[in-house]
């Protein structure tokens, strides 16, 4: 799994977005906050299975815990997920929706 | 970990059933779906729970009767996808392309359509003659969410029945459909969504290079899709089935597009994108739920672990309340009056035959059948609070502090069960997805301290400690888990070298428990213990009982005593003399064989004065030693028979048996020695 597989996402979607800002990654979203997902590089077995459960690039997540330690809670496709911070920090994300 | 990598044909066998020719319908479904509702709905007490041929993972079937004809209904394991990410999801396809069977119920949820499409957008690519039963048709319409069944049905080419499944409705109608599908009058056709566009080309060169060399029974399309999302089972098996030529140019194009599985998985999120356009209305938006208000305190980092306190306290009052009583009164009532029936029937037997009968069988399985009600109060609690959806967050409360041990969140729900006792505790280590994680799991699970030692605790720390003894108590349980999250982290150092795995779990939506399911549950998991106790528990209860009796009938001069006598030196630095060693091993078979062995040695029963004399013969420092020792001390046999059955390898049974010796050893002189020095 090449590190950067996200980048070519991200030129792919880039005109997409309003108001661009860096990609960052999930764990730094703050509670109540919206972003767009742009990839996730968490090897192979976490991607497919972080896809099956919704998270997939282009799609809208919303922050609904995160106390800046510990695990989050995000919903994705009307699915409240709980995500170990490790699994939140590979995820690959822009902040606001997509257009 | 070589049970990992098994090729997929032997992960399914044969079935074994009353009538081979009764249509065979297999439900499927993502987990908190309702699916087990369905099934056990369905089936009632009909129904058999063992596991899949040489894997831990549960296998439920049973049979059902619908117009005047039998069904045999197998429940595939809960997966999100069909992606070979773990053993559950090769079963479910591997069962759906071997077993064939008639009908396919695909169980999704109408509150939550975007996510549970996904299993059925997999299941549509596999060909699989597929039910959709649209369940929790209540829930969606509390959420107003609308969905309009017939339109789902045209635009997915496959039948689907509204139903809800916790209130029995819209079940006869599924059946309906299943029997039409059955007969023919109905034809599942689906319209299969296809790979993202820009990828589309790239799986076309797959199909082609591998078109006519794909083994059976598995679709040429579907197997070149599992290449492009990287499916670990499927490029294996083509790795092997393909000349080498060959494989490297299929391998070739995967290398340059090993991001393709979002392709894929895109792909069928807009293929659920244009269902859910066609069929539902969602006219309510931003609305908090139920769930959400309760997660603000459930899953908060203080308040959800003060919460978690509340509930494991009162789980354990109950347990203390009414389990331990009734244990008592089993233990009293039930299997002494029985035993002494037995020794008086068998008066005339010979004297081998009664004593293997009354303390042999009665002695050892029947003990360990009197934890029974304690057992029952813990799976009930557990089935209550899994089934309304907390265990969830118990679990991500608890995340943070199983990182210690590089475990997390989901580790925790075994380890409590554990409290109550080890054996079910080991087996619910299935529900943690990574195998490491697993083993290391199963490894520590043995050092909660289970009821019965806090039996033998309970009947020794007042003989010496008197009122400090519930502080002692604490102490030991205190100590227990210290010990556990050291040796969790030590393990996690050495033999996992330190390698976390990934926490990615989903936090259902709480609701209202359904009694049915409960109750099945607890009976299940009562039944499995039960049959536990009757067979391994069984056998070393008589083996124990064999070398206690050989040579001439008297426990002080037998084998068991000799080889106590053997292991005093040991015994010693822990300041034990033969008769606490041997108390010790017979631990074995039981935890609280401890006092009855006490009992017999000392010559004097627990209710008369065993107490009083222990105080009398042994010093502070040995009792505070001994205490420790127990809790500590290896696991009891059916713990043992669980572990080999669970890591199916003598390697990590043997390790996880020598690693509490050694703990329990080194602990044990050391606390002895500390106790002398201070002067106890």
């Amino acid at each position: 799994m090449p590190r950067h597989i996200w980048f070519k996402h991200h030129h792919r979607h880039t005109h997409h977005f309003r108001g661009l800002e860096h990609p960052t990654s999930l764990s730094e979203m703050t509670v109540g906050e919206e972003a767009t997902i742009l990839a996730f590089h968490g090897g192979r077995t976490v991607n497919n299975r972080l896809a099956s459960l919704g998270f997939t690039p282009g799609v809208k997540v919303n922050m609904i815990q995160n106390y800046g330690h510990g695990p989050l809670i995000v919903t994705v496709r009307g699915t409240r997920v709980a995500l170990g911070r490790g699994e939140a920090a590979k995820i690959i994300i822009e902040r606001g929706a997509h257009e | 970990m070589s049970e990992r990598h098994e090729t997929p044909a032997q992960t399914v066998s044969r079935l074994t059933v009353l009538d081979p020719d009764a249509p065979l319908v297999a439900l499927a479904g993502q987990p908190n779906m309702g699916k087990s509702t369905l099934f056990n709905l369905l089936t009632g007490l009909n129904q058999h729970v063992g596991n899949w041929p040489g894997k831990t993972v549960e296998r439920r079937e049973g049979h059902f009767d619908f117009n005047g004809r039998t069904f045999r209904l197998v429940d595939l394991p809960g997966t999100y996808s069909l992606t070979a990410n773990s053993p559950e999801e090769v079963i479910a396809r591997e069962f759906i392309l071997r077993e064939t069977p008639s009908v396919v119920v695909a169980v999704v949820s109408a509150a939550n359509l975007e996510r549970s499409l996904y299993l059925v957008a997999e299941l549509a690519a596999l060909d699989a003659p597929v039910v959709v039963a649209l369940n929790m048709m209540d829930v969606a319409g509390q959420e107003g969410i609308q969905v309009d069944a017939h339109v789902l049905e045209a635009a997915l080419g496959l039948p689907v029945v509204p139903m809800t499944a916790s209130k029995a409705l819209g079940v006869r109608e599924l059946l309906g459909v299943v029997e039409n599908v059955l007969t023919g009058n109905q034809v599942p056709s689906p319209h299969p969504p296809e790979v993202r566009l820009d990828h589309q080309e790239v799986l076309k060169k797959i199909e082609t290079l591998i078109n006519g060399l794909v083994p059976d029974p598995y679709p040429e399309n579907w197997v070149a899709l599992k290449l492009l999302e990287g499916d670990a089972e499927v490029t294996h098996m083509m790795r092997t089935a393909l000349e080498p030529g060959t494989w490297e140019a299929v391998h070739d194009i995967l290398r340059l597009h090993d991001d393709a599985f979002l392709a894929v998985a895109s792909g069928r999120y807009e293929w659920i994108g244009r269902m859910l356009r066609a069929a539902v209305t969602r006219p309510r938006v931003g609305q908090i739920g139920v769930t959400e208000r309760l997660d603000r305190y459930t899953a908060h980092p203080i308040w959800g672990l003060l919460i978690l306190a509340g509930i494991l306290g009162l789980v354990f009052w109950l347990t203390f309340t009414i389990g331990s009583p009734l244990q008592g009164w089993l233990d009293e009532q039930v299997m002494v009056p029985l035993a002494g029936l037995v020794a008086g029937a068998l008066a005339e037997a010979p004297f081998w035959l009664q004593g293997m009968l009354v303390d042999g069988l009665i002695g050892g399985v029947g003990s360990v059948m009197t934890f029974l009600p304690i057992l029952v109060i813990f799976f009930a609690a557990f089935a209550l609070l899994e089934d309304v959806g907390y265990m969830a967050r118990a679990a991500y409360v608890m995340d943070n502090f199983m990182h210690l041990m590089g475990l997390h969140g989901k580790s925790f729900l075994p380890l409590f069960l554990g409290f109550g006792c080890n054996v079910p505790a080991i087996m619910g280590t299935r529900v943690i997805d990574s195998w490491p994680a697993r083993l290391l799991t199963i490894l520590i699970a043995p050092l909660v301290p289970c009821t019965a030692r806090m039996a033998v605790v309970a009947f020794i720390a007042p003989a010496f400690f008197g009122t400090n003894a519930i502080w002692i108590s604490w102490g030991l349980v205190l100590l227990s888990l210290l010990v556990l999250v050291a040796s969790g982290a030590l393990l996690n150092k050495i033999i996992f070298k330190g390698q976390r795995s990934a926490f990615i779990m989903e936090m259902p939506l709480y609701h209202i428990p359904n009694a049915r399911t409960i109750g099945l549950l607890v009976w299940q998991r009562s039944v499995a213990f039960v049959k536990k106790a009757g067979t391994a528990i069984l056998a070393i209860s008589l083996l124990v009982w064999v070398l206690s009796y050989l040579p001439d009938g008297d426990l002080n001069t037998s084998f068991l005593a000799r080889f106590g006598q053997y292991l005093s030196p040991v015994g010693r630095w822990m300041g034990f003399d033969w008769r606490l060693t041997v108390a010790l091993i017979t631990s074995f078979p039981a935890k609280e064989n401890v006092i009855a062995t006490l009992g017999v040695l000392f010559g004097s029963s627990p209710d008369a004065g065993l107490a009083a004399t222990l105080a009398g013969t042994f010093s502070t420092a040995t009792a505070l030693s001994f205490l420790v020792v127990t809790m500590l001390f290896i696991p009891c046999m059916a713990t043992v028979a669980v572990t080999k059955q669970e890591t199916n390898s003598w390697g990590w049974t043997l390790l996880s048996v020598g690693l509490l010796l050694a703990l329990s050893v080194a602990a044990g002189a050391g606390v002895y020695h500390l106790a002398l020095w201070i002067g106890l």
